[in-house]
């Protein structure tokens, strides 16, 4: 009895074999030529200038000063930078239950990043109270040459914010900014975060 | 069609079955990881008439039970905070954008079961939940952690006999008491539902009237 | 089974197809070789690795080592029982500065895993763990288990992480158990590669790997002034 393999003429079992080798090499080059992991995770991105009120997914988010210096002083500590520091104040109204403002990076013209929760760092956001609008602040240490064309991303999850709505607010650094910041001799203070939009 | 259809009927007859299987044997991960962590078992009640509310529990010490009957008596909007005396606390500066919800409760529950450590909320009609918090506007000193329990005698913190003994010797918690809790909202919330929570998934709801 | 030969792409192919098992079977062999060689390209081929690095280097004080994304220069090494107002004084020894200059050159502020890891003690039999615990049921260890804690020296404030593009002066404070040391120390610092990881396909610093040891001299430092400094 001859094997099924034996049935099946060598010229077609070839063009098989060249037909799945092609197939393979074909998904390889399709593979290598897809949208990256960051494509297709990317948030979804409002742009925004300081004073204008941003929707994000679980609420509003308003950026309403910048500040810098080369010295900074919460109530918990003081901290004198080798570059300088720019002090965020925003105000966060979530809109459905407890959420919070987890990411608040901010991020150079060259992509470098300043993330509020890391390092030095300050970050005063928590208020979670749906309807209730909460004065937050921030502040990053960076290097002053990198400042112009700053930006801040805001967005309503602690990790990377893919798939999530995010705020990218021009902060307005100009390069006088940063020499005006720079001369200050006293220190920025930066408060608590309180409820309410009241001093 | 019909003779493939009568020679694999028996398949077809399964594949529905199967599916359900696979979806069920899936759904482990829903029940491990998403299931217990937030509140899906309600025990309801109305407003004015006490509700009988029970669950297990594990803490550092054990596993325990817990039990006891909630009434919600009132639930008004109000100036200012009281403080567990009933002074009120002036130096509150509320916040314009911002008002206090007071919810006044009634708990029968035994001197011995652990109540220390409920979260209390307030829903309303599109779902929104505030939580109660002793943090935010004033001092902590002066609101408690725990909304459900009287300030003084806060009954004991875990099941074990250490924390069991401790209550003892603060002097324990009355088998029935009354206390307010004051919850700060936004202006204009209007709450719908009082919500009270130990651990997920288990919670005891309470529906306000409307008016 | 006899095939009618065309001059058809078919029959083309056939007669190819013919010939090539006709061939001997030395032949064939080393044709399907060649074949399946030819294969490995559409995969990758038969790229190079890429080369491992190689051992510590030695760096004179003063010198810059890159440590992933970190270039730390080591200035100066000094010790006293109470060298800053912000810890106090050492209740079981003293303290154990390392100095220098630690700059981030890479664009997002430096993961905690690289910024507790990249330098070590040698030598030294009396470190603490670290300068919390002081219990002497878990000291002394040996140098490359004791953790410091890094410092902006100016204003005495912990680094946890630094920023991109700025260059710190810094501290790496240890604690000693009594107040006897050598009059140098050697310091490994350690360097991460930023790849893939294979745990969850994203890309971080890893694989530590010696980069450089450096050797300084040891001194008694300055207690600190008593005298009041001002409050923000």
């Amino acid at each position: 009895m001859t094997s099924i393999a034996s049935r099946i003429p060598v010229r077609s079992r070839v063009g098989t074999g060249i037909l799945i080798v092609a197939a393979l090499s074909l998904g390889r080059v399709v593979t290598d030529h897809m949208p990256g992991q960051d494509r297709h995770e990317r948030p979804f991105t409002t742009a925004a200038k300081v004073g204008q009120t941003v929707h994000l997914r679980t609420g509003d988010v308003v950026v309403t000063k910048v500040d810098g210096g080369k010295a900074i002083a919460t109530p918990i500590e003081a901290d004198a930078s080798p570059g300088l520091w720019v002090a965020i104040d925003f105000t966060w109204t979530p809109r459905a239950d407890t959420s919070v403002l987890g990411y608040k990076v901010v991020r150079t013209t060259t992509g470098d990043t300043y993330d509020s929760l890391l390092g030095r760092n300050v970050s005063f956001c928590g208020n979670s109270i749906p309807g209730l609008p909460e004065s937050c602040r921030m502040a990053v240490e960076m290097p002053p040459d990198r400042m112009p064309g700053a930006v801040v991303d805001i967005a309503p999850v602690f990790d990377s914010p893919g798939y999530d709505s995010l705020a990218t607010v021009d902060l307005g650094i100009t390069d006088e900014t940063v020499k005006k910041w720079q001369a200050r001799t006293d220190v920025v203070k930066i408060p608590m975060n309180t409820v309410g939009t009241g001093s | 069609m019909t003779a493939w259809l009568r020679g694999n009927r028996w398949g077809l007859a399964l594949v529905i079955p199967a599916l359900l299987l696979a979806l069920a044997a899936n759904s482990l991960r829903l029940q491990l990881f998403w299931w217990t962590y937030k509140p899906h078992v309600a025990t309801s009640g109305v407003q004015g008439k006490p509700v009988h509310f029970a669950e297990d529990f594990d803490d550092f010490d054990g596993h325990w039970h817990r039990a006891l009957d909630l009434t919600v008596t009132s639930v008004t909007t109000v100036a200012a905070p009281r403080d567990p005396d009933g002074k009120p606390i002036d130096d509150a500066r509320t916040p314009a954008e911002a008002q206090w919800v007071k919810v006044s409760m009634h708990v029968a529950a035994s001197p011995t079961a652990v109540l220390f450590g409920c979260r209390l909320s307030l829903l309303d009609a599109s779902g929104r939940e505030t939580e109660y918090t002793d943090g935010n506007l004033v001092d902590s000193d002066y609101l408690p952690i725990s909304p459900c329990i009287p300030d003084a005698h806060q009954g004991p913190v875990s099941g074990g006999p250490k924390a069991q003994g401790d209550a003892v010797e603060a002097g324990p918690r009355p088998a029935a008491y009354d206390v307010d809790a004051y919850v700060l909202t936004a202006r204009g919330f209007r709450p719908t539902a009082v919500r009270l929570q130990w651990t997920p998934p288990r919670y005891v709801q309470i529906a306000l009237p409307t008016t | 089974m006899g095939d009618v030969e065309q001059q058809t792409p078919q029959g083309r192919l056939a007669r190819v197809w013919r010939w090539a098992i006709d061939r001997p079977l030395r032949q064939v062999v080393t044709g399907i070789g060649l074949f399946l060689l030819l294969l490995t390209a559409p995969f990758g081929g038969w790229a190079k690795a890429p080369a491992t690095a190689t051992g510590p280097e030695r760096f004179a004080v003063g010198k810059p080592m890159t440590l992933g994304p970190l270039e730390l220069t080591v200035d100066r090494a000094s010790w006293n029982t109470d060298p800053s107002n912000t810890f106090g004084p050492s209740k079981v020894g003293a303290y154990l500065l390392v100095i220098g200059h630690l700059r981030n050159s890479s664009n997002a502020m430096v993961p905690v895993g690289v910024m507790k890891d990249h330098l070590r003690l040698t030598g030294l039999t009396n470190v603490l763990a670290s300068m919390d615990v002081t219990d002497p049921k878990e000291n002394p260890v040996p140098p490359d288990k004791a953790d410091y804690t890094l410092y902006n020296a100016p204003d005495t404030t912990v680094l946890s992480s630094v920023a991109p593009g700025l260059t710190y002066e810094v501290a790496y404070v240890f604690e000693v158990k009594g107040t006897t040391l050598p009059d140098r120390v050697t310091v490994d610092t350690f360097g991460y590669t930023w790849r893939k990881s294979s745990l969850d396909q994203t890309e971080m610093w890893l694989d530590r790997t010696p980069v450089g040891t450096v050797t300084v001299p040891l001194h008694e430092g300055v207690k600190h002034s008593h005298a009041p400094t001002s409050t923000p």
